[in-house]
């Protein structure tokens, strides 16, 4: 019940910014398109998050590196092994077969041994997990920009754009993919949670790991779903936003989305999938909103008129703090999070 | 800040002609003409044929003016404002600059630093960015950093016996390890002097921390800022600050901007403020508007890019400045073909015209095809039109490597300027010696990078530009002017 009222608020307040904004060229339409679709990345990465914090109460500074993992697999399947020509639809899934594997050794070597550590330790265990693995790319990959092509290419081979457009902005395809895989993983994601014996066996173990057992529930076998699962979104999520961003390079996830996705995690509650979803939406929203008032407005100081953007520096960051802030003021657990 | 160099200039050469005259200098002192000093004797400048020593061919009490020469030169004894001390010295083609003008202060007394400095070594620390938010690839940099050394070796040449050893260090591109790294390479490695050819924010840090340690500083010129304070920073390319203006003059001389909708797109730092202003000052005299001055955070992303390709889409904007670094301009040229907006993009600066940035741009759209930066280098496409020592020697040392690439190509020039001011300051060489003599440099020409022309109270040494252009039908930039200021 909670959870309709809260994205119906959130869909009306955004719908009225599309019909204030109707029919203004410079107006903030386009900018609520760009919202949805940067936040719909945001809100992929976040559903890891989530997913991971939800099942063992840790927070996973190591999930962009799934994705950054997986994404170069992409690369060396698609770019590198030159004597045979592998499809994106055929890397896709070995990328993301290496991020799962990333996932379960993780859990094996760090997660699992430290699991009964304070949790504090835990995060700074993935802290160093990330920078091994942004260390070990390097390595590999040389700390040079590198190219992914996207599933459908934004224009046609007359340079003809392939994607829709939304009040003058083009969405190109590959960000549509995200949008609709978002939405589905967090419905599936949600469904699992709430009425599967394998979904509530997660949910048993991280309020109480010892009364679970007790119960017959293997807390191993969980855990490795946990992370396997949450390595899984982020190699997703990693794949399908680097062609995105242009270029791919080491620790590109981390460096580029992870802080804006754990924002979106904790706005959204860190224990709702849903909230992911609509957290990475509203930090979107918020964040390319700011973008065009700090353009579009100005103020006169000493009979000069200067654009917000000029006048407080980081306007997007800012403003995103103020909203994350005003949110947790009036709901601490975020906008859909309870306890498990 | 504004300087003003010309005025200096003249009042340098006025100085300089007026102690020439008090210093009687007679008929058939100067050298014959096409001819040079190496290692005591004067040759003909092109066949290289010796004609004699300098006392056999202009007489004696001619010491002076090999001194004066400040390179190629033997002479014994210490000549005003020019180069000391006694041994030998060769070059390879780079031209020596032309008479110093005499100090207004006696040159150092012998003695001084002599850390990193042996009887055969000169030991030098350069940091750059090898990993971070803009890395150039270290295998390229470890390649290139000494290319130019071992290639001098191998024709024999040394600094008065002396060779180049170069220390390598990794900045992050942060400040703050830029810092800690070129602590290191002083105290720990002991190198003589510092050098950083990318990121401005590292250099000035780095610059800076010399500066307290009495360490010269030879580096990129990036921002003034600070760095118009330190007396041991040596600026080996044109500040952002004179480029600025030259910018305005190429967007409305070259590409017509004078009648167009011009843009302004820069990170929001405040080493980036006198590029800024520079270009601003200079759209405001050439007489063109800039309707879009939209600045950034470093840490912008996917949602600022996209945000500000709409903004200057919406607001037909045709030319556009960028100042960023190149990993986001590269999300902003993705962003803009996404949209189909093809402005002309032009900049200045160093990183932003290597070919990797040209390669991935080019593989995700066209929108980066035709942009044009300034450059302190020609393109590496172009190396053999300006050296073609440089892929002689990849082709000796590293065959692999394809004739090498632009780091290489950029570190061979950096390494072929420290030549040339060592080998101007003489076989004395001390850290006291090396900024007092190369504060009194001129037209030191290395024929890659610009003329170089250096004085007590102006250590930005260049002025001239390279232009290149990017070209997505081979992914790379390509020279289409040179050693230029002026459009």
């Amino acid at each position: 019940m909670r959870t309709g009222i809260v994205i119906g608020a959130t869909v009306a307040l955004l719908a009225l910014v599309l019909i204030l904004g109707a029919g203004d060229d410079g107006g903030p339409n386009a900018y609520v398109v760009i919202g949805i679709a940067t936040g719909a990345i945001y809100g992929l990465v976040a559903l890891g998050l989530v997913l991971v914090y939800k099942g063992s109460r840790v927070f996973n500074f190591a999930q962009g590196e799934f994705g950054t993992v997986a994404a170069f697999t992409v690369f060396v399947l698609m770019e590198q092994v030159r004597s045979v020509d592998i499809p994106y639809w055929a890397a896709l899934p070995a990328g993301l077969l290496v991020a799962v594997a990333l996932g379960l050794a993780m859990e094996r070597v760090v997660v699992r041994p430290l699991m009964n550590s304070p949790r504090i330790t835990l995060l700074v265990a993935t802290i160093a997990f990330a920078l091994l693995t942004v260390g070990v790319e390097i390595v590999l990959f040389l700390p040079e920009a590198k190219v992914l092509e996207p599933l459908i290419a934004a224009t046609d081979a007359s340079g003809n754009p392939n994607g829709v457009e939304i009040f003058n902005y083009i969405l190109e395809p590959q960000n549509i993919i995200i949008v609709g895989v978002l939405a589905l993983l967090a419905v599936v994601l949600g469904y699992f949670f709430s009425k599967t014996d394998l979904g509530l066996a997660v949910l048993a173990t991280s309020q109480d790991s010892f009364a679970t057992r007790v119960v017959g529930i293997g807390v191993e076998r969980t855990s490795r779903f946990i992370w396997g699962t949450a390595a899984f979104l982020g190699g997703l999520a990693g794949i399908l936003y680097v062609p995105i961003s242009g270029s791919l390079t080491p620790g590109a996830m981390t460096s580029g989305i992870l802080i804006p996705a754990f924002t979106a995690a904790v706005l959204g509650g860190m224990t709702s999938l849903p909230g992911a979803f609509l957290g990475g939406i509203v930090i979107g929203c918020v964040q390319s909103l700011a973008n065009w008032a700090g353009n579009t407005y100005t103020l006169t100081i000493d009979d000069v008129v200067k654009p917000l953007q000029s006048i407080i520096p980081g306007l997007p960051d800012v403003a995103i703090i103020i909203v994350l802030l005003l949110v947790l003021l009036i709901r601490p657990q975020g906008l859909l999070g309870s306890e498990a | 800040m504004t300087r003003s160099r010309r005025p200096l200039a003249v009042v340098l050469v006025g100085v300089f002609l007026l102690v020439a005259a008090a210093c009687g200098q007679k008929p058939g002192v100067a050298l014959p003409e096409g001819t040079k000093i190496v290692d005591g004797q004067v040759v003909d400048a092109e066949t290289g044929e010796v004609l004699g020593t300098v006392e056999e061919v202009l007489g004696t009490g001619t010491t002076d003016l090999a001194g004066d020469l400040g390179t190629d030169t033997t002479g014994t004894g210490t000549t005003t404002g020019t180069s000391t001390g006694t041994g030998t010295s060769t070059g390879t083609g780079s031209d020596p600059g032309e008479p110093a003008p005499p100090a207004n202060e006696p040159p150092p007394s012998s003695g001084g630093n002599t850390t990193g400095v042996t009887d055969k070594v000169i030991k030098i620390g350069i940091h750059a960015p090898l990993t971070g938010a803009a890395p150039v690839p270290s295998d390229s940099v470890e390649i290139g950093k000494d290319l130019y050394f071992r290639w001098m070796a191998d024709q024999g040449q040394t600094l008065f016996g002396r060779n180049v050893e170069v220390v390598l260090k990794n900045d992050q591109y942060n400040p703050s390890t830029a810092v800690a790294v070129c602590k290191e390479m002083v105290e720990k490695d002991k190198v003589f002097m510092l050098s950083g050819a990318a990121g401005t924010d590292q250099i000035q840090a780095c610059a800076r921390y010399a500066a307290s340690v009495g360490v010269p500083y030879v580096g990129a010129g990036v921002t003034e800022l600070v760095l118009n304070q330190l007396p041991n920073y040596f600026a080996t390319t044109a500040t952002y600050n004179d480029q600025g203006p030259m910018l305005a003059d190429f967007l409305v001389s070259d590409l017509g901007a004078k009648n167009e909708k011009n843009g302004m797109l820069t990170f929001d730092t405040p080493n980036f403020e006198d590029a800024r202003q520079g270009f601003l000052d200079g759209m405001k005299k050439q007489g063109a508007a800039v309707v879009y001055d939209r600045r950034v955070s470093k840490g912008a992303g996917t949602s600022e890019a996209r945000s500000v390709v709409q903004e200057m889409k919406t607001a037909g904007i045709e030319n556009v400045f960028v100042l960023t670094s190149p990993v986001w301009w590269i999300n902003v040229l993705k962003q803009a073909d996404t949209q189909q907006y093809e402005p002309q993009w032009v900049g200045v600066g160093i990183s932003m015209t290597f070919d990797t940035v040209a390669s991935v741009a080019c593989r995700g759209g066209s929108s980066i095809d035709g942009s044009k930066f300034f450059s302190p280098f020609p393109a590496w496409f172009d190396s053999n039109r300006f050296d073609p020592e440089f892929r002689q020697a990849m082709n000796k040392f590293h065959s692999n490597e394809n004739g090498g690439d632009d780091f290489m190509w950029l570190s061979w020039s950096g390494s072929k300027t420290f030549w040339d001011m060592f080998k101007g300051v003489g076989q004395n060489l001390t850290r006291e010696a090396f900024i007092y003599e190369v504060e009194r440099m001129r037209a030191l020409k290395n024929g890659i990078g610009p003329a170089l022309s250096f004085a007590p109270d102006d250590h930005f040494g260049a002025d001239t530009v390279h232009v290149s252009e990017a070209r997505c039908s081979d992914n790379r930039w390509h020279t289409i002017e040179s050693f230029i200021s002026d459009f």
